[in-house]
């Protein structure tokens, strides 16, 4: 699927996959948002995603086409500092298997892990629950152990993050940008390849359940809607829409979704075909 | 079981331990999930806006209160005052109701605590 016009007008919202999570509540699923855990508290989220490729577009042979898909494991524990300050480290276990004509390949191990620290520069907190918030984010992604799901260089990232709640909803815009220092060449996944990626998450979440918090309120349900932009200083793109629903409770919580692209102009690796992802949040 | 994924059950399994763990540790946080009740302001409420907050209960008025997770945020910190019994926080009112004994914490340790989970405090009322 092609429609570069159509990236271009969206480039300005979304992106894809974004595991960042230096978050807690009104975090979507695959975009961060501009909270923190409170000073002293360690939060620890698990979230396993599925990905399957879609078509390769990097050649019409079909004994070289490339299909497969990745399960990823990402263990992430995040620490609140100061309210206005927390650190994260992700640490990423995937198992990817790669078809190309008769042959396949399935590769195993510790991918790059992320560590990130999160700075909140803005507040203001409204209402009893409307607040807005906005975070600035830096850190790297860098190889743990080597091997074929590890970049083997070392990868900072910059972003930020604006997050609103007005009531039931809660709007997100996240950017994100990753320089890439190694040649990754060969890799089959959106993000990975050897090229610098920048990210553009748009998320809402929408307080299905209760209608208005009372005294006796001690969970919230929320759907998800995402869109999730990828672009590649190589010149692929990704738009994906990001369904989902989250359970919030006052310790944990429950994440479940899936991506769906709706634009894609690939032609260095092979296109995403969808992605499924379910996680789980806890707070110690 | 093939060989590549125990490596990754080992990994989930490991972390869904810790989280269990964590989910049954009584040690770890002083205080449990937020308690949650109905939270009035007391009708001849008297505002405290310096010093210690001399009272066997105050109320709290907290904006930022965005989800449950942000509750018990609030009630993680405010146990950590000496002389905070109890907290009780009614998200849909932003009150939070804290039972004090001596030593009083002050308004300004209390205001800090708010500030630590994240939250901005508006008022301090005793009955």
């Amino acid at each position: 699927m092609k429609n570069s016009a159509a990236l271009a007008a969206c480039a300005s919202a979304c992106a894809l996959s974004a595991t960042l999570s230096t978050a807690s509540a009104q975090e979507a699923i695959n975009t961060t948002a501009a909270v923190q855990p409170s000073q002293g508290v360690l939060y620890m989220r698990e979230q396993l995603r599925f990905t399957k490729l879609g078509d390769d577009p990097t050649t019409t042979d079909p004994a070289e086409q490339r299909d497969g898909w990745r399960a990823q494991a990402d263990t992430s524990f995040i620490y609140g500092l100061r309210s206005d300050l927390a650190i994260s480290i992700t640490l990423p276990f995937e198992v990817k298997r790669i078809e190309q004509g008769d042959t396949s390949e399935t590769d195993f191990g510790l991918g790059d892990a992320t560590l990130l620290a999160k700075y909140r520069i803005w507040k203001a907190d409204t209402s009893p629950i409307d607040t807005a918030r906005l975070s600035l984010f830096a850190g790297a992604e860098f190889s743990l152990a080597g091997g074929a799901a590890s970049s083997e260089s070392v990868d900072p990232i910059i972003g930020a993050v604006l997050t609103v709640i007005r009531g039931r909803h809660g709007f997100t815009q996240a950017f994100q940008y990753k320089f890439n220092t190694g040649n990754d060449a060969g890799r089959d996944f959106g993000g990975d390849g050897p090229d610098d990626a920048f990210r553009s998450d748009s998320a809402n979440l929408f307080r299905l359940s209760p209608a208005a918090y009372t005294a006796e309120s001690t969970s919230a349900t929320y759907a998800v809607l995402e869109l999730n932009y990828l672009y590649e200083t190589g010149g692929d793109q990704e738009l994906f829409l990001s369904p989902g629903i989250l359970y919030e409770a006052q310790r944990w919580a429950l994440e479940l979704g899936v991506q769906i692209p709706i634009a894609q102009d690939v032609d260095e690796r092979p296109e995403t075909e969808y992605a499924v992802v379910a996680g789980l949040r806890v707070f110690f | 079981m093939s060989t590549f994924l125990r490596p990754l059950f080992a990994t989930v399994g490991l972390a869904l331990i810790v989280s269990v763990g964590g989910c049954a540790s009584k040690t770890a946080r002083p205080s449990s999930a937020s308690t949650v009740a109905n939270v009035d302001m007391p009708a001849n409420a008297t505002p405290v806006t310096s010093g210690e907050v001399k009272a066997a209960s105050a109320t709290l008025r907290v904006n930022g209160l965005s989800c449950p997770l942000c509750a018990t945020n609030v009630d993680a910190q405010l146990k950590k005052l000496p002389g905070v019994l109890a907290v009780q926080t009614d998200l849909g009112k932003g009150l939070v109701r804290v039972g004090l004994n001596s030593p009083y914490p002050t308004t300004d340790e209390i205001a800090k605590a708010i500030d630590n989970a994240g939250m901005t405090l508006v008022s301090i009322s005793t009955p």
